[in-house]
């Protein structure tokens, strides 16, 4: 199984209906990625700083996301591609 | 009420689990957590005779198709804490550890059921908010809830009754018994003791005159009398933070800058505990995997980095001989003391580096471990990976 990191920073629309952030499309690369499934989500703190990490399903990739609440910046962490 | 009833909650295939969740495609699949040996395998390996703590060469030999991840501490950690705070609605002491925790129930059984529909509430919120599989035991004490959570895995639940616990273990092996090691079961099985029935059937000083005082804890054992508490705020015997390098590595800087980083985040740690180390034990294992360790006593307990530190140096230079590339490192605090619990006549010594101490660690506190770089740590930059968490290990660094 192959795990790609990429740390970048991406835009991210989110569903924020319920009192939780639901990722429903991000934009990376120019291009756009619809989320089809929210496969978990955690939250973590390091000091004072809170961000909220989501793994992803696009199709049969997986990506894991995060939101980080302190600077307001959603990232791509890593892509674990199909196949 | 039974105030005294206890919960024992353990995650199954804890890291496996969380993969599995996380990565849609390793679902049914045989799934190894691990570096150098397996921390974690799905119930899915587990049926091909994969078991924690085997080699990982021996894993893959076995079974080529497994996949195999180098795990993430920190996500478990996350989710660790959300399942940790679903018991806390309904406990009012958790004692918790990686992936188990024992807490002692506040509510009222009754009003849910009972206890085995008390079990299946708590499994079913676990598995509704945090989406991982659970086995829970219910007991009056924490051995038997550790035994029910054991026979109720995976994904089960188990009460034994209050008034059965002796007759509960008795058919089970004597080795399985907390306290029982080889050296004792060997002894047992010379005596023709198998079971922990037999053992509950000896006099408890016949036990004793055996193997003194353990052989009195142990007879209370078998017969499933058990008075350790739930201690949500038990101190540590000892600290450990222990890392396998990403490649094996001769680079001294290297190396040194891992063990620092290490010792850096076992004091931290033991500091948070109001803690004073008296003891520091260095461990190194080869690229042979051939492992050595040496420990010593502090001249006096300490909570600072720089009297440690300067002492695992020296151990390093004992330790470190051979002209092989180191593949792991581990340092180990232990022989605490709580400050102030001797008072010294003398003025306060070096309270300058104490007061740097103390502003690094509100730092990190504030604003993670990664915010400051300290001592020869400065050598890792550019050569490990770093988030917000300090270095990137190749596998975790557990304590408990």
């Amino acid at each position: 199984m192959r795990i790609e990191e990429i740390s970048e920073p991406i835009r991210v629309l989110a569903d924020f209906t319920g009192g939780s952030a639901c990722p429903v499309w991000f934009a990376w690369g120019g291009r756009k990625y619809v989320v089809s499934a929210i496969n978990g989500r955690w939250a973590d703190r390091s000091g004072d700083r809170y961000t909220l990490h989501y793994s992803v399903q696009v199709g049969d990739d997986t990506y894991y996301i995060h939101f980080d609440t302190a600077r307001v910046l959603w990232w791509l962490d890593k892509v674990i591609p199909d196949g | 009420m039974d105030n005294r009833l206890i919960m024992h909650i353990d995650v199954d295939a804890f890291f496996a689990s969380v993969e599995q969740l996380l990565i849609p495609r390793l679902r049914g699949r045989e799934v190894i957590v691990g570096s150098g040996c397996i921390a974690s395998c799905s119930y899915e390996a587990r049926r091909f005779g994969l078991r924690a703590g085997m080699p990982l060469h021996e894993a893959r030999r076995q079974r080529p198709s497994a996949v195999i991840l180098p795990g993430d501490y920190q996500i478990y950690r996350c989710f660790a804490e959300q399942i940790w705070n679903i018991c806390r609605r309904y406990t009012d002491s958790l004692e918790t550890f990686l992936d188990e925790a024992y807490g002692r129930i506040a509510v009222d059984i009754d009003r849910y059921g009972g206890p085995d529909q008390f079990g299946l509430r708590i499994q079913h919120e676990v598995a509704d908010e945090v989406r991982l599989p659970v086995s829970i035991g219910l007991a009056t004490n924490r051995m038997m809830a550790k035994f029910a959570s054991s026979a109720a895995k995976p994904a089960g639940v188990l009460w034994i009754p209050a008034g059965i616990e002796a007759d509960y273990l008795a058919p089970l092996p004597v080795r399985d018994l907390p306290g029982v090691g080889p050296k004792i079961a060997a002894r047992l099985a010379e005596m023709n003791i198998a079971t922990i029935g037999q053992l509950a059937a000896l006099p408890a000083r016949a036990l004793a005159t055996m193997f003194g005082r353990v052989g009195l804890t142990m007879h209370d054992r078998a017969c499933g009398q058990d008075d350790q508490s739930v201690r949500p705020t038990a101190l540590p015997r000892s600290i450990s933070r222990e890392t396998t390098f990403h490649t094996p590595t001769c680079d001294r800087d290297v190396i040194l800058g891992m063990i620092n980083y290490l010792l850096q985040r076992a004091m931290r740690a033991m500091r948070s505990y109001c803690l004073l180390a008296g003891c520091v034990e260095l461990s190194i294992r080869y690229d042979d995997w051939k492992h050595t360790a040496a420990r010593r006593s502090l001249d006096e307990p300490t909570s600072q980095d720089s009297d440690v530190a300067a002492v695992v140096a020296e151990l390093f230079d004992r330790l470190h001989h051979r002209r092989i590339a180191l593949r792991h490192v581990g340092i180990m605090l232990s022989g605490f003391t709580q400050h102030g619990s001797r008072p010294s006549l003398l003025p306060p010594a070096r309270s300058r580096s104490r007061n740097l101490q103390h502003v690094i660690d509100n730092i990190r506190d504030r604003f993670g471990h990664a915010s400051v770089i300290a001592g020869p740590e400065i050598d890792l930059l550019g050569k490990c990976r770093q988030n917000d968490y300090g270095f990137v290990l190749r596998t975790p660094s557990l304590t408990k």
